[in-house]
């Protein structure tokens, strides 16, 4: 019976409008302190039923040990790309695209003579807590634990020359080549954001990686970002080349890739394309 | 469907594997892995402003609990019962507070200005009738729509993460689809 099927989908549409808030963010490291405190899962001691039964768990949740690994920080984030010039409202379904955002801007921001990358430096260490906070130098593997989700690096361009993770440990950033021959590669686990304002442009392209929704943006546009209570960090904009946005799903999330130095979306989707 | 697809699985088990040889430190893998269905699912089974410490809490029993954990089962499902227990403790005594959270995204989400393709299937008000008619259901049945449609899980998860066989779970999916036909008929 068609209504059957129709309101099964109707459900499931439901659930998707139903906003939630994300975990903390440092949800993993108030896991780990608390572990750390009780004996190892492997300990014979431990007898079953015996659970947990126990920690009063108000006294240990207060307990913060900030020495923990960094591995850590899992934390939704929306990417919002502000196209510059933004022309007409459009369909919205596109937006459905991970956690990018696509809204319009009233003014263009004041325009770069050039799209030079304005990666953090590394090094510079104590910006921990803002939106553009410094980078950290890690391997792939490395980087992987950080962002809370698994990369599939392309392999069309051989090995990144650097991976880095920015944004409190949120975003991984691979960087290829240098100068104006750089790809860069954005990866981070972002949900989907019901509550913004949406609309698309005919600047944003629909397409597919793989079996995934994709989209490529031609025209240059801004990017800032939104953490997970809402907020909007303001990076110094930076104009963007044309990017390829695709998402994959995880069990962290939806995670988000964003391709940027790919010059024609041909070349961009044989580069997503070889990313497994 | 989003929630359900290719978790790297392999990245879990390793994960678990180096739980197990004792790098306690690993478990943040699976907490950053799952923390957000876990969440999601504290949040509509009526945790309301307690869903970050029912987390918190769920993944402090499960790794504690991880001896009796069997691989193949899949950790997900395991770590969600624990969530849906843990949601459960917090009941007794009050009532659940699922619809005041329900209503709160629903609103958030009828206020947004541009119409979302989304949503299309689903009018604003039939919406805002399909919330109460789901809060309207009795617990067992509002779990497995839940845990089905509103988390998006599958059959088996559905069934593992509410301790219940895989049987129950289609006959009561029938039943609480029946009984919200029925609610929305009426409307």
């Amino acid at each position: 019976m068609p209504d059957h099927v129709d309101l099964e989908a109707e459900l499931v549409a439901l659930g998707r409008t139903l906003v939630t808030a994300p975990p903390r963010a440092d949800l993993a490291t108030l896991v780990l302190d608390r572990v750390a405190a009780v004996q190892p899962p492997e300990s014979p001691s431990v007898r079953p039923l015996q659970v947990v039964a126990t920690v009063p768990a108000t006294a240990r949740r207060t307990r913060v040990m900030r020495r923990r690994l960094g591995a850590a920080a899992a934390a939704v984030i929306v990417l919002v790309l502000a196209l510059v010039p933004p022309v007409r409202a459009a369909v919205v379904e596109l937006l459905r695209i991970g956690g990018i955002v696509v809204r319009e801007v009233p003014t263009p921001p004041a325009t770069p003579t050039t799209t030079s990358p304005t990666s953090p430096t590394p090094g510079s260490s104590s910006g921990k807590g803002t939106g553009g906070a410094p980078a950290t130098s890690l391997t792939l593997r490395q980087a992987e634990p950080v962002i809370g989700a698994h990369i599939g690096a392309p392999t069309a361009l051989g090995p990144p020359t650097s991976v880095t993770v920015t944004h409190d440990g949120r975003v991984a950033e691979l960087v290829w080549g240098s100068g104006d021959g750089t790809t860069r590669l954005d990866v981070f686990v972002g949900s989907l954001s019901w509550g913004y304002l949406k609309t698309v442009w005919e600047a944003v392209t629909p397409t597919r990686v793989a079996d995934h929704e994709a989209v490529w943006l031609g025209s240059p546009h801004r990017v800032e970002w939104v953490d997970r209570t809402g907020d909007t960090h303001s990076e110094p904009p930076r104009l963007a080349g044309p990017t390829l946005v695709w998402v994959v799903p995880s069990s962290a999330g939806e995670v988000t890739y964003r391709l940027e130095g790919a010059t024609s979306l041909e070349e961009a989707l044989r580069v997503a394309r070889s990313s497994g | 469907m989003g929630t359900e697809a290719a978790i790297d699985t392999s990245e879990e088990a390793a994960a678990l594997a180096r739980v197990r040889a004792g790098d306690a430190s690993a478990y943040a893998v699976l907490v950053t892995l799952h923390a957000p269905i876990a969440k999601r699912l504290a949040v509509l089974s009526g945790a309301g402003s307690e869903a970050d410490d029912v987390v918190q809490e769920a993944f402090v029993k499960a790794y504690q609990a991880l001896p009796r954990f069997h691989e193949g089962a899949g950790f997900r499902p395991w770590l969600l019962r624990i969530v849906v227990n843990e949601t459960r403790n917090l009941h007794r005594g009050r009532s659940r507070r699922t619809l005041r959270e329900l209503r709160v995204a629903a609103e958030r989400t009828t206020t947004d200005p541009v119409p979302d393709p989304a949503d299309a299937a689903v009018s604003r008000d039939r919406r805002a009738g399909l919330v109460e008619a789901v809060e309207a259901l009795p617990d067992d049945l509002r779990d497995v729509v839940t845990c089905r449609y509103l988390l998006e899980l599958s059959e088996a998860e559905t069934a593992g993460t509410l301790g219940i066989p895989p049987g129950t779970v289609k006959s009561r999916l029938h039943r609480a689809l029946g009984s919200l036909r029925e609610v929305m008929a009426d409307a």
